[in-house]
């Protein structure tokens, strides 16, 4: 398939001006999808566009864009992790390529200020649903239904969730010295 | 505090880190540039599954072929049980074995009768 016709495909799905309004927000979703890795978050940004530039994934309106999107950045960054899990059960000295580069340690970012670090360091210690439920609430600023849909649980779940993970990382927080 | 309160700081916190992480984002033309000529950034590792894969179907190949060069015959069929019927002996041939029948199959070695090699002095006349 052509360049131009991948362009024109997608502007017939997806409009490069509302993708391009909501890509800020799909950086930071995929960033927290990738555990802040941000070589990992761009090629999963780059496997959604193509995803959408090639019609494999297609946006059928009956949510809004924005869930649609964050949806098919959460799958495309799941496959990544799951094919990462089976890299990581190959010895990297048989195949002779370098071992990947551990995420980075929030305390060791240099331009992180101390307190991004440690909520860093904390949204770890929840469980990945916490974590994405939290990330879609507070960071995104989207509803509650709507972190729902972007999961794919029901939204008395998703309220479950967020009481145990704001409860949680609020604990965490606390108990970080200061 | 109450947890409008509580919720309020950790909007807080993660509005600070919204605004570290949106100074650092890549650009949305340059992420679409390379989805567009489709150079996906693959590390070395990405292709890892791919080379284990073609080595394991390669090695299975392998073992295949040669488990069927081994089970193949190695002369064409028919040859092999004709070949054990000449050979084949009864087991009471022993009994037609007669005195001397090795001289019925060979032949009987006798002396040299040549003369011998040393040379023999003229006779001289009288």
């Amino acid at each position: 398939m052509s360049s131009t016709e991948s362009t024109a495909r997608m502007a017939s799905t997806v409009p490069e001006r509302d993708l391009e309004a909501l890509h800020p927000a799909c950086f930071g979703w995929a960033f927290g999808c990738c555990g802040w890795n941000r070589e990992e978050a761009e090629d999963v940004l780059q496997t959604v566009y193509l995803k959408v530039l090639d019609g494999r994934a297609r946006f059928d309106g009956r949510s809004s864009l924005k869930t649609w999107l964050f949806a098919v950045i959460r799958h495309t960054a799941a496959e990544r992790r799951r094919r990462q899990w089976l890299l990581d059960l190959i010895p990297a000295r048989l195949l002779r390529f370098p071992a990947p580069a551990p995420a980075p340690d929030p305390e060791s970012l240099a331009d992180a200020s101390e307190a991004n670090a440690q909520l860093r360091a904390a949204l770890r210690k929840l469980s990945a649903r916490q974590r994405e439920l939290l990330h879609l609430t507070f960071y995104q600023d989207v509803t509650i239904e709507e972190a729902a849909a972007v999961l794919g649980i029901s939204v008395g779940s998703a309220r479950t969730h967020y009481h145990r993970a704001t409860a949680r990382l609020r604990r965490l927080l606390l108990a970080r010295p200061a | 505090m109450t947890a409008d309160d509580d919720d309020r700081d950790l909007r807080e916190a993660f509005a600070g880190l919204r605004r570290e992480e949106q100074a650092q984002i890549t650009e949305l033309h340059r992420l679409l540039e390379r989805a567009r000529v489709g150079r996906v950034r693959r590390s070395p590792r990405a292709l890892a599954p791919v080379l284990v894969s073609v080595a394991a179907l390669a090695a299975l190949g392998l073992i295949v072929a040669r488990g069927f060069h081994l089970s193949e015959p190695a002369t064409p069929p028919g040859t092999e049980s004709a070949m054990s019927l000449s050979a084949w002996t009864a087991p009471t041939a022993f009994l037609l074995r007669t005195p001397g029948h090795e001289f019925l199959s060979t032949l009987p070695a006798f002396p040299d009768a040549t003369p011998p090699k040393h040379p023999v002095a003229p006779r001289t006349q009288r």
